[in-house]
């Protein structure tokens, strides 16, 4: 299922001009099926079927190359906490991800038309593939926050 | 000069191989990977195709390190070892590299060497294999029994351009993060079970996939000399092989860099 949330942008008379701009996810679920994510900018009503033109919004996509569910027994993929101080196993593969969509141009853009925050609507697809079928698009974003991160 | 007067070196330097661009192989070239992949493909245990697939995903454990520090330094190993393992039946063989980013492979997609269903009469061994049986019984009801694509459009393949953005990045993790996020759209983009980590890796393509997301990191240590992988990754080991970060930096500590094109003639005996 899309979510659509608002994200202030840089404003005041002295910006600085801006060499990359990055929409940043945490917290990204990667234990499902693999999915794409597609960005749109002032457009909540954006969804799988919105053409990927600048004129919708479209800002940019990435994907998630995921493990496609549980294959041990029950437990096997829950993300474990260290047992002790002294506990030197590497972290659990499924601890949920970042991904930076860099948007430079498109964060430009709305600056530079003074605007002072942006609707940022993310649209999960899932490609049917060999674990997964296009409906599990509904259940797949998850994620903790989001930032922008713009740098000079 | 003739060669035959040069001197002698009584222990030759051992050449480096190169792995080429999948559109640039010779006809032998391909005969000799294709050879390379239906025999380990004809071999049921430890050394053959199954075992090394299952490796990155399923059966269990999956090894494979993915949105970790280690994505780089890991695949680097696995391709390194698959390919000892090819060159044990095919010595000249180097696994080839797909450019995904170049205008043939926006049109057509998938290298035509690994997508032709037949190559002299015999079923191509590129474009597909059967997948482990374990791997299915551990990924239950509906489990692939065989690799399967199902591309996007060729034209939303990474550009040159997006490969240029990330080689201007001058931070080791920003550069890995940012290109496994390409890597990731390339996977997607392939669908079936190359979209899926469990089974990517038991279709050939994985491996043309691979290299070449390994030859950024090799144009990015060459634009970048200075820039290092960070100090407290290089003691890492990278199970289940027996090396560690440090040991993946240099691609000619271990035998190989990347050419478009690379033929070899033997002169003495």
């Amino acid at each position: 299922m899309a979510i659509t949330f608002e994200m202030e942008l840089p404003a005041g008379a002295d910006l600085p001009e801006l060499s990359r701009a990055d929409l940043t996810f945490y917290g990204l679920d990667h234990s499902g099926p693999s999915y794409q994510v597609r960005v749109f900018f002032n457009n909540p009503g954006a969804g799988p079927d919105t053409p990927l033109h600048a004129g919708e919004g479209f800002a940019g996509t990435f994907s998630v190359f995921a493990h496609g569910g549980c294959f041990g027994d029950e437990g096997h993929c829950d993300v474990r906490a260290p047992v002790s101080a002294f506990d030197r196993r590497p972290p659990s593969q499924l601890v949920p991800i970042t991904r930076a969509l860099t948007v430079t141009g498109a964060i430009r853009d709305l600056i530079r038309r003074e605007l002072g925050s942006v609707t940022v609507t993310a649209v999960p697809i899932v490609r049917p593939s060999a674990l997964a079928t296009a409906d599990q698009a509904a259940d797949v974003l998850v994620v903790d926050q989001v930032a922008l991160h713009t740098f000079e | 000069m003739t060669v035959a007067a040069l001197p002698a070196q009584r222990v030759a330097q051992a050449p480096l191989s190169y792995r080429k661009n999948v559109k640039m192989l010779r006809g032998p070239q391909v005969a000799a990977l294709r050879s390379a992949y239906r025999a380990s493909m004809s071999i049921g245990d430890d050394r053959g195709w199954q075992h090394w697939a299952g490796i990155h995903g399923l059966p269990l454990p999956m090894y494979c390190q993915h949105h970790t520090p280690l994505f780089l330094a890991w695949h680097r190993a696995y391709l390194y070892y698959f390919e000892l393992t090819l060159k044990e039946f095919e010595p000249t063989v180097t696994l080839p590299w797909w450019d995904w980013t170049s205008a043939w492979s926006h049109r057509v997609g998938f290298p035509v060497v690994y997508s032709a269903a037949e190559a002299g009469g015999q079923p191509n061994p590129l474009a597909g294999g059967p997948i482990n049986a374990l791997a299915q019984q551990q990924g239950g009801q509906g489990a692939p029994h065989h690799t399967s694509r199902s591309p996007d459009d060729p034209a939303t393949l990474p550009t040159a351009a997006d490969v240029n953005a990330l080689l201007a990045l001058g931070d080791f993790l920003d550069f890995q993060s940012q290109l496994e996020g390409i890597h990731d759209n390339v996977h997607v983009w392939s669908g079936g079970t190359m979209a899926e980590i469990p089974y990517a890796a038991y279709d050939p393509i994985f491996f043309a996939h691979h290299c070449m997301i390994d030859r950024i990191w090799r144009l990015w240590q060459l634009r970048h000399p200075t820039a290092i992988v960070p100090a407290d990754l290089l003691n890492e080991a990278l199970p289940p092989f027996n090396i560690t970060v440090a040991q993946t930096v240099s691609v000619n500590a271990l035998g190989y860099d990347y050419a478009s094109f690379s033929s070899r003639t033997r002169i003495g005996s």
